[in-house]
């Protein structure tokens, strides 16, 4: 068994046959990327939507036990969708949630920390962080909190940190970057 | 603020992770790689397509227009990191994301300057079409592209 937190272990064994899991992406062939990826982990993807009003009908009804959606499409976004979802109440408003972003806008990035995700994970990304995520998704017993706004896990990592970095570092490594793109730019102007 | 709390039982995926059965970390990870290999072809078309797309995107001549280009020019630069990314077309997908920062950093500009976009459209098709073998010629388009965009968006402020 694998605890949360700890890098896998090529000799460990998992069993995700059973897992029921809905991917949400607007890419066609993103779409298929990551079911591929995930059906090597055993996991044959049940539901695969190309929106999210689409995941929405579906989610409604049937229960699922792994949810993995892209941040950017049009309309109905991966942010809203994830807020929606851990409003739903039964039988999905729990569910562990896996967010990926080609790219997260500058606007995007209070939207990004605040609708509940478990993790999200900036592209590209190898098949054994992913794995890794979803091991650690599965492990995450964080309470679920419910301030102003915001319903989903408790941010505040304690005992149990996620594998690598905390879940908002794409976030906040893309502001970083960004500062310090906004500084050479701001420094290449005044030359 | 009113917190309300609620604790959670252990997760469905939790108990069918450690069910009988199942497969080591080590195979699921060489069979996750080895279903992304085999779509790489595909991977490769997509990019292509994407970038043909980028291409046939009008410079938009009014505010209308702007937004609508400025969306689905954002919107395919991510459909291409989504192909590039796990093949390890590295410089693709840094062009494309500087792209997308393009983009977010001219959403707010009425009259962007559309020739900075097209430039990154250029690099895109000049890196495509480079043989696997030119690295000193990738790593100049990235330079000019960079130093192209510290000009133009320094000036922008």
């Amino acid at each position: 068994m694998i605890a949360v937190g700890e890098a896998l272990r090529e000799s460990a064994i998992i069993n995700l046959t059973g897992a029921v899991t809905m991917v949400v992406d607007d890419s066609a062939f993103s779409a298929d990327i990551t079911s591929s990826a995930l059906l090597g982990f055993g996991i044959k993807t049940r539901h695969s939507m190309r929106s999210a009003a689409e995941a929405v009908e579906v989610l409604r009804e049937v229960e699922i036990d792994l949810l993995v959606v892209d941040c950017e499409m049009p309309g109905m976004d991966g942010f809203d969708l994830v807020h929606w979802l851990r409003r739903s109440g039964p039988p999905n408003a729990f569910v562990p949630v896996i967010m990926t972003a080609a790219h997260i806008r500058r606007s995007m990035v209070t939207k990004a920390r605040d609708c509940g995700a478990n993790f999200i994970i900036t592209k590209p990304f190898s098949a054994s962080s992913l794995l890794e995520r979803i091991v650690w998704v599965a492990r995450d017993t964080r309470p679920f909190l419910e301030v102003g706004d915001y319903f989903g896990p408790d941010r505040r990592f304690r005992e149990d940190e996620p594998p690598g970095e905390e879940r908002r570092s794409d976030v906040i490594r893309r502001a970083k970057f960004e500062a310090e793109k906004a500084a050479a730019l701001a420094a290449a102007a005044g030359q | 603020m009113t917190v309300i709390t609620h604790a959670r039982k252990k997760s469905r995926l939790a108990k069918l992770i450690d069910s009988a059965g199942g497969i080591s970390i080590g195979v699921a990870l060489t069979r996750a790689r080895e279903n992304i290999a085999a779509l790489r072809s595909r991977g490769l078309e997509e990019v292509t397509r994407c970038i043909e797309e980028l291409a046939a995107v009008q410079a938009p001549s009014n505010a209308d227009e702007t937004l609508r280009a400025l969306q689905q020019v954002y919107r395919t630069a991510n459909h291409l990191i989504d192909a590039a990314a796990p093949f390890e077309l590295a410089e693709l997908c840094a062009v494309a994301i500087s792209l997308c920062d393009v983009v977010d950093r001219l959403a707010d500009d009425p009259a962007p300057d559309w020739r900075i976009i097209d430039v990154h459209i250029q690099s895109l098709r000049l890196l495509n079409g480079l043989p696997a073998e030119a690295a000193a010629e990738r790593r100049e388009v990235l330079d000019h592209l960079s130093r192209m965009v510290a000009r133009k968006l320094g000036q922008a402020g």
